[in-house]
């Protein structure tokens, strides 16, 4: 049965509401693009495969728009307010002593074996609500793979209690409750006043952290 | 081998007072709090730290593979990659077929990852905190696990804490000091002018208080991690090790952390099998579990006759260079 494409609503339910972003922006499609890899290439994603040699052919499943970017949102949640928390990485030289070849003197305050207590930007925050076009059903099946969102989940941040995907009567991915609903490149007309919108660099389609894919947007406000 | 996904549960029950400092306050240290989303309201609730446990797991991983190999010793680049994830300087590379054979050679290393020359090998844990079973925490905690007594859910965290108060002696001030405090003359290593601090400073003692999780108060945390069999053996026999000695928190030597534990694998249907219980001393393996460990201790023996047969310099370079 060939499937369908149809705007969609996806709700991501925190296990316990914290989520560790400094930035507070989550983008479906980048969650969607990680969790294809981990689908059909997780040595792309462990290291160990590169991306070329996978034969495999890429593609989310969300309708394309102009730029080459999908239709999905950002997504927009009820912020509680922000802690600092910490993680510490203090090795403990003393206690594993036996297990160390030689002797001298290690700096653990400065240098490359230096103990650290860096601060995170966590977020207290209500369900995540995207909005997208797209086929629901392979959304649902890529979702699966995504047990947290935000920095630092082996640290015990961001884990996902449910990830809920329902049709949608409208698509919102562009524009839609919330206004602005994703970045949008300060040249593209979408036909509605932008000038209120933060401007900043920001990427339009994944993977984020390339620099080809970042442009100046204007920016949602995504935090109720 | 296969990847596959594991979502392990587990439920902690202390039996010694637990102390994990958020923050401090002269000479008085207060439990860590975080604020969560409970029904749709933000709470306080204490919670122990997802990074306290893997940083735990990590050193005992750590130290079971290098006994398995021998007990060896590593250089310091190996040492602090091993026991904290070690870190990178200069810029950063991938280099694919030297991930490969990490990840391939120590399953440890893949699962926990970790700085490796100039490259960041991402481990493959995902976990949560570890949380009290308490008023502040219900919609969190799952339900239905029979070791949970639920009935903890009517009271707040804030009534499961105690504060113990310890003193810490200056006993150069009394008998001992008189006794064994080398007298003027006595020795010849002290200046005059630090015998006479000496005899005139104040005592260095004080009193100190810990705030602490009451003895018999549960914790639920929540992994999940995909990876291999033998990756599974090395995240087994991590945890099999920290078994041995199964201390939560700080100040052991007080008598304060003492946990049991018990392991759970929960499938995507939600149905709960058994997997690893800690349990007044002693400790047993589900099936599962033990098939894992036992496949990864081959490993590590097949290493291990690797480097006695003369490979020792090439299993170090891989932890040091990564190639």
């Amino acid at each position: 049965m060939k499937s369908t494409t149809e705007p969609f609503k996806v709700t991501c339910k925190l296990l316990d509401g914290r989520v560790n972003t400094a930035d507070g922006l989550f983008f479906l499609d980048s969650i969607l693009y990680h969790a294809w890899f981990l689908k059909y290439a997780p040595g792309v994603i462990s290291g160990t495969e590169r991306e070329e040699n996978c034969r495999l052919h890429f593609g989310l499943p969300l309708k394309q728009l102009s730029s080459n970017r999908y239709s999905a949102s950002c997504g927009f949640y009820h912020d509680y307010g922000v802690q600092i928390e910490y993680w510490n990485k203090r090795p403990d030289w003393g206690k594993e002593i036996d297990y160390l070849d030689g002797g001298g003197k290690i700096n653990s305050s400065s240098g490359t074996m230096r103990a650290y207590r860096m601060p995170q930007v966590i977020h207290t925050v209500g369900d995540i609500e995207f909005y997208g076009y797209g086929t629901i059903s392979k959304i649902k099946d890529l979702l699966s793979y995504i047990p947290a969102v935000g920095k630092k989940p082996a640290a015990g941040w961001g884990a996902v209690a449910q990830w809920i995907v329902e049709p949608w009567p409208e698509d919102w991915s562009t524009w839609g409750k919330y206004g602005l609903m994703r970045p949008i490149p300060l040249d593209e007309n979408i036909g509605h006043d932008l000038s209120g919108y933060v401007k900043r660099d920001c990427a339009i389609r994944p993977p984020a952290w390339k620099s080809c894919n970042q442009m100046p947007c204007y920016v949602p406000k995504v935090t109720a | 081998m296969d990847n596959k996904t594991y979502h392990i549960e587990t439920v902690y029950g202390l039996k010694q007072p637990l102390s994990h400092i958020g923050e401090s306050e002269s000479t008085e240290t207060f439990l860590n709090t975080v604020r969560v989303l409970s029904h749709g309201k933000p709470v306080e609730v204490f919670a122990y730290s997802g990074n306290a446990i893997r940083g735990a797991w990590r050193d005992c991983g750590a130290e079971y593979m290098l006994d398995r190999l021998g007990n060896i010793r590593v250089p310091k680049k190996a040492f602090h990659l091993l026991f904290t994830g070690g870190s990178i300087s200069g810029e950063q590379k991938a280099d694919i077929d030297a991930a490969k054979a990490m990840r391939t050679a120590l399953p440890f290393v893949s699962i926990f990852g970790g700085g490796v020359g100039n490259q960041i090998l991402s481990g493959k844990i995902a976990q949560t905190f570890a949380y009290p079973i308490c008023a502040e925490t219900v919609g969190i905690i799952p339900a239905g696990i029979p070791e949970i007594d639920y009935s903890a859910q009517q009271i707040s965290w804030r009534k499961m804490t105690d504060e113990v108060s310890f003193t810490r002696k200056d006993d150069s001030k009394d008998y001992l000091g008189d006794k064994y405090i080398a007298k003027e003359g006595q020795m010849r290593l002290t200046s005059d002018t630090d015998k006479a601090k000496k005899s005139n400073e104040p005592a260095t003692q004080m009193r100190y208080t810990v705030e602490c999780l009451i003895p018999g108060v549960q914790l639920w945390h929540s992994l999940n991690i995909t990876c291999n069999e033998v990756e599974l053996g090395a995240l087994v026999a991590s945890i099999t090790r920290w078994a041995e000695r199964p201390y939560l928190g700080g100040m052991s030597g007080k008598g304060f952390g003492l946990v049991d534990a018990k392991f759970e694998l929960v499938d995507s249907d939600g149905k709960r099998s058994p997997f690893m219980l800690v349990k007044d001393g002693t400790q047993a393996l589900a099936e599962p579990a033990k098939e894992a460990k036992d496949q990864y201790d081959a490993q590590m023996q097949d290493l291990y006759n690797q480097y006695l047969d003369g490979n020792k310099e090439s299993l170090v370079r891989l932890l040091e260079a990564g190639d």
